[in-house]
């Protein structure tokens, strides 16, 4: 048998902390391979956006190793490492005042170091990518006009006109209708499955990571509570002490639904 | 919608490289004594070509004696002084243009760093310690010129440099260039040389005050080429620079974390913009003294106009400042004639002050875009 390719991404041991609060996160472990959509859940201040940057390159780790397709992450020039890597923070300045084309089409600035204006083919694979993300329809629309639904699905975009290996998103479906998170956690799996992407998403919404992510990565405290595939991960029994709240399961064999089983009455007897 | 169509942005700059070159060839002819000399009549005298005396014939100014001729010794001398004009005239557009485009430019990247639409080229205090230095010159009395520069440009100069780094280190906790530390030091250090200014105001005799008076109100008289030529290795690196960054800049516009992770160096970024851009305003500063709303204005104009794509809004915002400035030098040339000549009386000087005129112009023109823009 031919040795495996090294993984798209892998966090050998990782820690992380901040000067006041020195071992905030760690020590994460974790392996993702192309094709795979993990999703990172965990209470406020988890650490799972701090898990996010790390896997971007975006802070050093303090110990351990980030290794992209088998190599350091710090040793790659910041722009050989936005070739490889695509990260949508949670929050973009929204008062700018450029054409939804223009926004989308930033996402080549890694690849091209010279020219000042893109190519024909740079313009071929924008215009695919806002197919994919249903915005195609919004190209000549500036970006301060858009919906918080349409902004979000215009920087995924962008995200997958960078042409990255490893995409990494940081709440994508905060402050969205069910309509757009389901819509965005459609994009990120077809992403996965479609074009063999590793895709890393933070979200709060338990339910969705499991019906649309092939891992779940469970954080508390800094640490990793629990990780795998959804069924394993993504139950009352693994949750309920990482929230500490009391949950329950509905639906049956095809949906299940994680939900907060409180007193309704919420206390007030 | 005020909004241009992007589709013709090439074809909106195009026009405005005309205009600013229109307006550069024929600023020589514009100013006192255009009834006399066309700018093409200070274009050939300047450039050797033949002048015939029968094409002067009815001039005013030209012919002396009214014999309703003109001689050989009027039509050299009508040539004399039409060299002289351009001498005086055309150095004083290049000038113009240059410290235009500069303004702008530096505006534009100001607003774009400090994530401000308020930010100016002076916001880091450049015009303050620029003044003060000036201020500090003319009460010392120094006159001396150094290589062709004159002390009291240098004092200006370095009383800006001084300033922005005093205000670097008042904000050296923050490390952010985006922070409110950073703005409150500029503002703070203002202060100070505002009231630093007034104290040597004080201490100056009435002679000196109104020396300083008129520094303050921006000029851009007494100005040779060579002068001029001076500022451009000062100006020429923020221009390059700026320009180059332009997509680099677009990014750092969507956010620190963005752009880093879209492979922009965005401490580099900053740190290289703001160096050149204070040593190229510095350099305005140092000549011309604080030429106020240029910055501010026409990066505002250029962004309603073309959009907030750098790549097209820095040559966009080079061309209107330039052309805008050269306007405004017409206007400050013009006004006091057309002022004495309204109310019939010798007005006190040959020019408005600069900076009167940019304040004039460019505030009733950004009030029009602004309200374009609320529609």
């Amino acid at each position: 048998m031919p040795p495996d390719p090294p993984a798209m991404l892998t966090l050998e041991d990782v820690r992380f902390g901040f000067p006041e609060r020195p071992d905030f996160l760690g020590p994460v472990a974790v392996t993702v391979q192309r094709g795979e959509c993990w999703a990172v859940v965990g209470p406020n201040g988890a650490g799972k956006s701090t898990l996010l940057k790390l896997m971007a390159g975006l802070h050093p780790p303090h110990v351990g190793e980030v290794r992209l397709g088998g190599g350091l992450i710090g040793k790659l020039s910041i722009r050989q490492r936005a070739r490889q890597v695509a990260f949508v923070p949670q929050h973009v300045p929204v008062d700018v005042d450029m054409s939804v084309q223009d926004v989308v089409l930033m996402g080549r600035f890694p690849h091209r170091s010279l020219s000042l204006f893109e190519s024909p083919e740079d313009r071929e694979i924008a215009r695919r990518a806002m197919e994919v993300t249903a915005t195609s329809g919004l190209v000549k629309r500036s970006l301060a006009t858009l919906s918080g639904g349409e902004t979000q699905r215009v920087h995924i975009a962008a995200a997958i006109t960078q042409q990255p290996e490893l995409m990494l998103l940081d709440e994508p479906t905060a402050s969205l209708d069910l309509q757009h998170q389901l819509a965005i956690f459609r994009i990120l799996r077809d992403r996965a499955w479609y074009d063999g992407l590793a895709v890393v998403v933070v979200t709060h919404d338990v339910n969705l990571a499991a019906r649309f992510c092939s891992h779940v990565l469970l954080l508390d405290e800094g640490q990793v509570a629990s990780m795998g595939a959804p069924a394993d991960v993504v139950t009352p029994d693994v949750l309920a002490p990482v929230y500490g709240v009391e949950l329950a399961t509905l639906g049956g064999a095809d949906y299940r639904w994680i939900v907060p089983a409180d007193d309704p009455s919420g206390g007030r007897r | 919608m005020i909004r241009l169509d992007p589709r013709r942005y090439a074809l909106w700059l195009g026009g405005c490289v005309v205009v600013l070159f229109v307006l550069v060839v024929i600023s020589p002819g514009v100013g006192t004594a255009s009834a006399s000399f066309g700018w093409w009549d200070v274009w050939r005298a300047q450039l050797g070509m033949e002048i015939r005396a029968d094409e002067l014939a009815g001039r005013p100014l030209v012919d002396i004696d009214e014999d309703g001729s003109v001689s050989e010794v009027e039509l050299a001398g009508f040539v004399e002084s039409a060299r002289l004009i351009f001498a005086q005239r055309f150095p004083r557009t290049l000038l113009a243009m240059q410290v235009g485009i500069t303004l702008a430019l530096c505006g534009v990247a100001f607003q774009i760093l400090f994530r401000n639409p308020l930010a100016t080229p002076y916001t880091l205090g450049i015009a303050s310690g620029g003044s003060l230095g000036a201020l500090i010159a003319i009460r010392l009395g120094l006159v001396a010129a150094i290589w062709g520069l004159s002390s009291l440009a240098l004092a200006a100069f370095a009383g800006a440099i001084v300033v922005v780094a005093a205000v670097f280190m008042l904000a050296r906790g923050s490390r952010r260039l985006t922070s409110n530390e950073l703005l409150l030091a500029g503002v703070t250090m203002g202060l100070f040389c505002s009231a630093m200014m007034m104290l040597v105001t004080v201490v100056s005799d009435q002679r000196q005050t109104f020396a300083m008076v008129r520094w303050m109100m921006g000029s851009l008289d007494a100005i040779t080429t060579i002068e001029g030529a001076m500022l451009l290795p000062l100006m020429l690196p923020a221009w390059v620079v700026l320009m180059i960054s332009a997509r680099a800049l677009n990014q750092y516009r969507l956010g620190d974390e963005l752009a880093t992770a879209r492979g922009v160096s965005v401490a580099r970024l900053q740190g290289m913009c703001v160096l050149v851009c204070t040593l190229a305003v510095a350099a305005v500063v140092a000549q011309c003294g604080p030429i106020g709303f240029v910055g501010l204005v026409v990066p505002h104009s250029a962004a309603l106009l073309f959009g907030s794509d750098c790549r097209i809004l820095l040559p966009a915002s080079a061309l209107i400042g330039g052309t805008f400035l050269i306007l405004c030098d017409w206007v400050s040339q013009l006004a006091m004639r057309f002022g004495g000549w309204a109310t019939g009386q010798q007005l006190g000087s040959a020019t408005l002050p600069i900076g009167v005129v940019t304040a004039l112009v460019g505030v009733p023109i950004f009030l029009v875009l602004l309200k374009a823009r609320w529609k």
